[in-house]
């Protein structure tokens, strides 16, 4: 494993996408894409090119195969690690989101020159 | 098979092998279960630009690996990353060269140079300052080169970017007609693959390119003063040329291996001697594979170009004889180091796939 490289917004969203439940390439296309209202659309070069990097920093895994309509489906997890790292991601974001909304409010209040 | 997933799989034959050996399958079944539903990059019958574009930027990366790849893909990975960097350094030395070259012609007092050495156009004219400023532009190459090995690869990339444009929009770099043109291309080919290099080989997934700081100073201060002794060295030349002084000859020799491709020849004819070096010593130790010989080997490419594309009209003079040396030369190098190249890739061998990790049977 190499070391972990910075969390990118799809790669954000896709590891969001696996902690309910394991879900196979489209799956997890469909998801980030509900997730992101819309307004990230992960192609497929693009959507396997975050898991090879998400898979090589240990943050999800493969998860069993499946065969529907004569196509493979190859199913990703979520690992602890990925479930660490996420959750970090998420409290760093939420913090920095808290404070440029309570210095919006203060501008609002004039307390901002 | 579909029409639509025989034109998805033909786009997959751009990643490598082992990657489509592992990975082809339900990168199909994932395009085709959007095209069933619409949402995934399809028009009728043809994968969407965008969705072609995904897996392009994908072979690209897993083609120019970078740590933790298969070692083949590293080492070409690695490759195009020192060609890039070794692109810059000879760029910044050309940089620093044409800046010293427009210290000497345009920031000396007028009174101190004899008549008619005084460059292009008047004083203050906007022609001198386009001039002027083209060539005080090539020093971008060394704003690019410091930002590499200070670990800013996209800063390094506006730079070279900005270093190869703005010249040629400052200055129309040739006055018309195909030939014209295309000796104009084949002389801004070295250029445009050090940039191509930069692009292609700092991907999301390459290692940093942050060198420790003094090594980075070396590497930044080396071209900048050779460029600079270069300039020195030109002037005196100008100045021994227009005096007359020695054989006229010699001098023509002299100035066809001071330009650009002149330059690079000599610099490949030195990197492809220490690669040899290199490659005697380190088979007497047993060393690993190394990227600088396919490195050369790339930026060797295009300046065979440049030189078989810029031949002077009479090929029967000194001038002749000074381009179809370095023809050579360039040619004995490319040579040299593509099989010195060659044997480090078969060395490296093509190793397993780099997403290996992901399969089921892997999964902890």
């Amino acid at each position: 494993m190499t070391a972990a490289r910075a969390i990118t917004e799809p790669a954000f969203l896709v590891l969001t996408a696996l902690v309910d439940a394991p879900r196979h390439g489209y799956g997890i296309a469909q998801e980030v894409e509900r997730l992101s209202e819309g307004r990230v659309q992960l192609k497929i070069g693009t959507l396997y090119g975050v898991l090879d990097r998400l898979a090589a920093d240990g943050f999800v895994a493969a998860d069993r195969e499946e065969v529907r309509q004569g196509r493979l489906r190859r199913y990703y997890r979520l690992t602890d690690e990925g479930a660490r790292a996420l959750e970090e991601e998420a409290v760093r974001l939420a913090d920095n989101a808290r404070r440029a909304v309570e210095r919006l409010r203060l501008r609002q209040a004039g307390g901002f020159a | 098979m579909s029409v639509l997933e025989e034109r998805y799989r033909r786009w997959l034959r751009l990643l490598p092998a082992s990657y489509r050996a592992e990975r082809e399958e339900e990168m199909v079944s994932a395009f085709l279960e959007g095209a069933r539903s619409g949402r995934a990059g399809h028009d009728d019958q043809h994968p969407r630009l965008l969705e072609i574009a995904s897996v392009a930027a994908l072979a690209l990366r897993l083609r120019l690996g970078g740590p933790g790849s298969p070692p083949g893909s590293y080492l070409w990975g690695e490759s195009v990353r020192l060609a890039a960097l070794l692109g810059l350094v000879f760029w910044t030395m050309i940089g620093s060269l044409y800046f010293g070259q427009a210290v000497l012609t345009y920031a000396v007092p007028a009174d101190a140079l004899p008549d008619g050495v005084m460059g292009i156009g008047d004083a203050g004219s906007p022609e001198r300052g386009r001039l002027v400023l083209a060539e005080l532009s090539s020093l971008l190459w060394a704003a690019g080169l410091g930002a590499l090995v200070s670990g800013r690869h996209r800063a390094a990339k506006a730079a070279a970017l900005a270093a190869l444009v703005v010249p040629q929009v400052l200055v129309p770099p040739f006055a018309g007609g195909w030939d014209s043109a295309a000796r104009w291309a084949c002389s801004v080919l070295p250029a445009v693959v050090t940039v191509l290099a930069l692009a292609l080989g700092h991907h999301r997934d390459a290692p940093p390119s942050r060198l420790p700081a003094r090594r980075a100073v070396r590497v930044l201060a080396f071209p900048v003063a050779v460029g600079v002794l270069l300039a020195v060295v030109v002037g005196v030349l100008g100045a021994a040329t227009r005096a007359g002084a020695g054989p006229a000859g010699l001098l023509l020799q002299a100035w066809m291996w001071l330009d650009p491709t002149g330059l690079a020849c000599l610099s490949l004819l030195g990197v492809t001697v220490w690669c040899v070096a290199r490659r005697a010593s380190g088979r007497a130790s047993g060393r690993a594979a190394v990227p600088q010989a396919p490195a050369a080997a790339i930026l060797t490419v295009p300046v065979v170009l440049a030189r078989a594309g810029t031949l002077p009209a009479d090929m029967t003079g000194v001038i002749g004889l000074a381009a179809t040396l370095q023809l050579v030369v360039l040619l004995a190098c490319g040579l040299t180091l593509a099989a010195i190249g060659m044997r480090a890739l078969r060395a490296a061998g093509g190793g397993p796939s780099a997403a290996r990790g992901t399969r089921p049977a892997d999964a902890g």
